[in-house]
């Protein structure tokens, strides 16, 4: 980021609400000064943002483009891409939806570390010289910052990610113990980002990815699965090739590299999942609904 | 140019288009699915509080069915709020056996949660993120299936000839160029309109381009003067902040610390209907009681949940809270404002889903509608937490099976020259791709949000809404001839954001129009100049259908059946 700083055309806009936040990094949660309430116009130089751009009819190879903009505070890393595009340069493609981390669209690099842009605040990121390196998710490019997600996808179906049901009524409720929804830990919760696949490097073509294993431990620990396979049918992945402390990077904190050595343990046991008789395995599976 | 040829094409990919889908495969049908986005990036994925079905003890459907006709202050459809609710503990138990992993009770059932305008608890959830559980565990079902999906196609208008419907000319985003898809029977699945509007819990596709295509198509639009504001949106940014929270027991307080629902609703406080909550936070804020600096917003307080309850039954509240307002609400207040979250009104449709032109619900053959986009009508002029997820589910499955049946039946496929349909899309592709002046897209767009927001948002009147009509004018003109900067045609979301923007404003006509012959207040429509229900003038449907270069309205009666209207008091 050694080009000569610019002095920022666009006017500072004036604080607006929600003002200032304090860098916040780190897991515990801490307070911000309260939102209303005139906070002072902060002292930072402006952003010099470096975005990967690539358009598929011009371009062979990648190159990058340099936008300077003013600082906003409160603004997240898919506003800040949104800001430019709408004020600078309206070529400028990315994905982004929902805005608060719910539809996984808006995978990037930063700095090279994968994460969402929606909700990462730019404040959080930025450098101390207020540079900015934008990269896409993967190589797999097809314009600018927006990448191929075909093969991410197709790779979640190596593992069936579909429920086998055990008894074909769908008016009957099994009944689910705490315990039971415990067992699947937080892998229900993944949104299908492909964050953990991006940061899992020296992934070779073919391997099963991250999210794809979340997938697979979600429904090998559901007890209302009917595909007793399913933990076997994995053998074939094992060893990794990939870091899976590196695969560990998740917005929902998942821990999908964690899931995948409990799973690689688990087949070492041989533990068939269902050797040991469940929570609510008491002759009293499923309850009938009128 | 492309073309592809399937039984079914579905357009739009949330929960109805996928429910849809899923039926339609099993049918043994040809599906395509078309959605802007992946599947999953769907905005089903943001609804959070919960899915309503009478499966408790000492509930059932009529108890249901009567909650939800009062809270569509009588405007809804009560045969089709009929079929939702007997139908509801159905789909409840298919997700369920699907691998949805609802939340539960100490004894293993599907726990149950108060939520508002409704007597019983009856909103199954899985804590606070059911929409993502359920979209996510029904694509998984219909990875199953293997329909044909076309992520990151747009829709850009249906052909629709001889009155019946042959499918629609799409726009291919990824490599840009037209695909011209037929179908024998299509259905519309692409959701609301929220980004209409400036304050906003909806995401960035939640454009209701669904809406446009009919509209411009020739076909009417109704009820659409009912747009849903949730009372909690967070403060300066619109994301939702869900109802659960009220469910699980938060308190709304003002400026003076009083928890002012009482005033409203004694009886529901903060589990009355949305459109009460909604118009008594906005009725504070303009009574001057407002909180913070500026008295503009109202606080939402959870902390004598406890962080145990809000950590176990609402974390994705508390998450999102702190990334995005940076408050951690076990120790702080949540400041909130209503934003504008789901349209009750759109495309008509019977209780089989088949688009309807008329006040005798003649159908339009091979034309369906489900979801959001669809006015069955089950949400009448005020739509309740956790029947949006419940009406994807059930009219997405009917849609599924009337189509197949609708495939069929025909015996001989007519052929068709799409080229007309094609020429037309294609100019007006080439239309902004070519023009080197204009405004920007997201200008006009900004322009039309806040004047939605002002002029047709929670309170309207006359003369607001006859301003929102002229600057609506004003946008029509200026949208034809938008600036669009990309040039090329790959992936060119600039050119995305000007086609959305004109469909947006073309149908933003049909809303101020139908909110202005209105001259009532019913459900989520309060016009300050009516402050009255009228059920001797008002209980029928607002149909709005482009006539030239105005709009038409005409009516439709409701259906009441066995639960006549009567005042109505949270």
């Amino acid at each position: 980021m050694d080009m000569p700083r610019k002095h920022d055309t666009t006017k500072r806009t004036k604080k607006r609400t929600p003002p200032v936040r304090a860098s916040r990094k780190g897991k515990s949660i801490r307070k911000k000064p309260a939102l209303s309430g005139v906070a002072p116009i902060p002292r930072i130089p402006p952003w010099n943002i470096r975005i990967s751009r690539f358009n598929p009819l011009l371009d062979f190879h990648p190159r990058t483009h340099d936008y300077t903009i003013s600082p906003r505070e409160g603004e997240s890393l898919l506003d800040l891409l949104l800001r430019i595009k709408h004020t600078q340069d309206g070529s400028l493609t990315f994905r982004g939806s929902c805005g608060y981390g719910g539809c996984g669209t808006c995978g990037i690099k930063v700095h090279g570390k994968p994460l969402l842009a929606c909700v990462t605040q730019v404040t959080d990121v930025v450098d101390a010289r207020g540079g900015l390196d934008i990269q896409p998710l993967h190589d797999t490019i097809i314009k600018d910052l927006v990448v191929d997600e075909q093969e991410f996808f197709q790779k979640l179906l190596t593992v069936k990610p579909w429920i086998v049901p055990r008894k074909n009524d769908e008016r009957r409720m099994h009944r689910m113990g705490i315990n039971d929804v415990q067992k699947m830990g937080k892998t229900p919760q993944c949104i299908l980002c492909g964050i953990c696949d991006a940061s899992a490097e020296n992934q070779k073509k073919g391997d099963i990815g991250p999210s794809a294993f979340v997938k697979a431990y979600r429904y090998i620990h559901d007890i209302r699965d009917g595909n007793r396979g399913r933990l076997a049918s994995l053998r074939g992945a094992f060893p990794i090739s990939y870091s899976l402390s590196a695969a560990n990077e998740c917005p929902r904190e998942i821990g999908p590299g964690d899931r995948i050595r409990e799973l690689e343990g688990e087949m070492k046991k041989g533990m068939e999942k269902r050797t040991a008789p469940m929570e609510s395995d008491k002759n009293n599976q499923t309850k009938r609904i009128r | 140019m492309r073309s592809i040829s399937h039984d079914i094409l579905i357009i739009g990919a949330g929960l109805a288009g996928q429910r849809a889908a899923i039926e339609a495969r099993q049918l043994g049908m040809n599906v395509g699915i078309v959605s802007k986005v992946h599947p999953v990036r769907s905005h089903s994925v943001a609804a959070a509080g919960g899915i309503n079905a009478a499966i408790g003890k000492g509930d059932d459907w009529k108890a249901h069915f009567r909650d939800t006709v009062y809270g569509s202050d009588f405007l809804g459809d009560q045969d089709a709020i009929e079929f939702l609710c007997k139908d509801a503990p159905r789909r409840i138990m298919e997700m369920e056996s699907w691998g949805v992993v609802f939340s539960r009770t100490p004894k293993g059932d599907i726990a149950q949660r108060p939520f508002g305008g409704q007597k019983i608890p009856r909103t199954c959830y899985a804590s606070d993120r059911t929409g993502h559980m359920l979209l996510h565990t029904t694509y998984d079902q219909l990875m199953k299936v293997h329909p044909i999906i076309y992520p990151e196609y747009y829709a850009l208008s249906l052909i629709i000839e001889g009155g019946r419907c042959h499918g629609a000319v799409l726009w291919d985003i990824e490599k840009g160029g037209l695909v011209t898809a037929r179908a024998s029977a299509t259905l519309l699945a692409t959701g609301g309109y929220g980004r209409a509007f400036s304050v906003t819990s909806n995401a960035r596709i939640c454009t209701g381009d669904g809406l446009a295509l009919a509209f411009n198509a020739g076909l009417p639009l109704e009820d659409m003067e009912m747009v849903q504001f949730h009372p909690s949106g967070m403060y300066g940014k619109g994301f939702l902040v869900s109802e659960a929270s009220r469910g699980e027991g938060a308190f709304l307080l003002n400026g003076k610390d009083e928890r002012f629902m009482k005033k409203y609703a004694p009886q529901t406080m903060e589990l009355a209907s949305r459109d009460v909550i909604a118009r008594a936070i906005e009725t504070e804020i303009l009574q001057g009681r407002g909180a913070g600096k500026k008295k503009d917003h109202v606080w939402l307080d959870l902390r004598h949940l406890g962080e145990k309850t809000i950590e176990e039954r609402i974390p994705e509240i508390r998450k999102t809270v702190h990334e995005q307002l940076g408050i951690d609400c076990t120790k702080e207040r949540i400041p909130i404002l209503p934003t504008a979250h789901y349209s009750m009104g759109g495309i008509p449709t019977d209780t089989r889903t088949r688009v309807v032109v008329d006040e005798r619900n003649t159908p339009v053959p091979g034309l369906f509608a489900a979801g959001e986009v669809a006015c069955v009508s089950v949400h009448g002029a005020n739509r309740l937490g956790g029947n949006s997820l419940l009406e994807t589910l059930v009219f997405g499955r009917i849609a599924g099976m009337e189509m197949s049946e609708y495939v069929r039946g025909i015996k001989t496929k007519t052929p068709i020259d799409t080229k007309r349909f094609t020429d037309h899309a294609d100019q007006r592709i080439q239309l902004l791709l070519q023009n080197i002046k204009g405004e920007k897209s997201h200008a006009v767009h900004e322009e039309l949000q806040h004047t939605m927001m002002e002029d047709c948002g929670i309170f309207r009147h006359r003369a607001g809404l006859s301003r929102a009509l002229r600057t609506q004018k004003e946008l029509e003109k200026k949208s034809l001839s938008l600036h669009v900067e990309d040039k090329s045609p790959c992936f060119n979301t600039n050119l995305l954001e000007a086609l959305e923007t004109q469909n947006m404003v073309a149908y933003a006509r049909a809303i101020i129009e139908s909110a202005l012959a209105r001259t009532e207040s019913r459900g989520s429509h309060y016009r300050t100049d009516y402050p009255q229900r009228d059920d001797a003038r008002w209980m029928k449907h607002t149909m709005a259908v482009r006539n030239g270069n105005g709009t038409r309205i005409f009516y439709k009666p409701v259906v009441v059946n066995g639960y006549a209207p009567e005042a109505r008091h949270y």
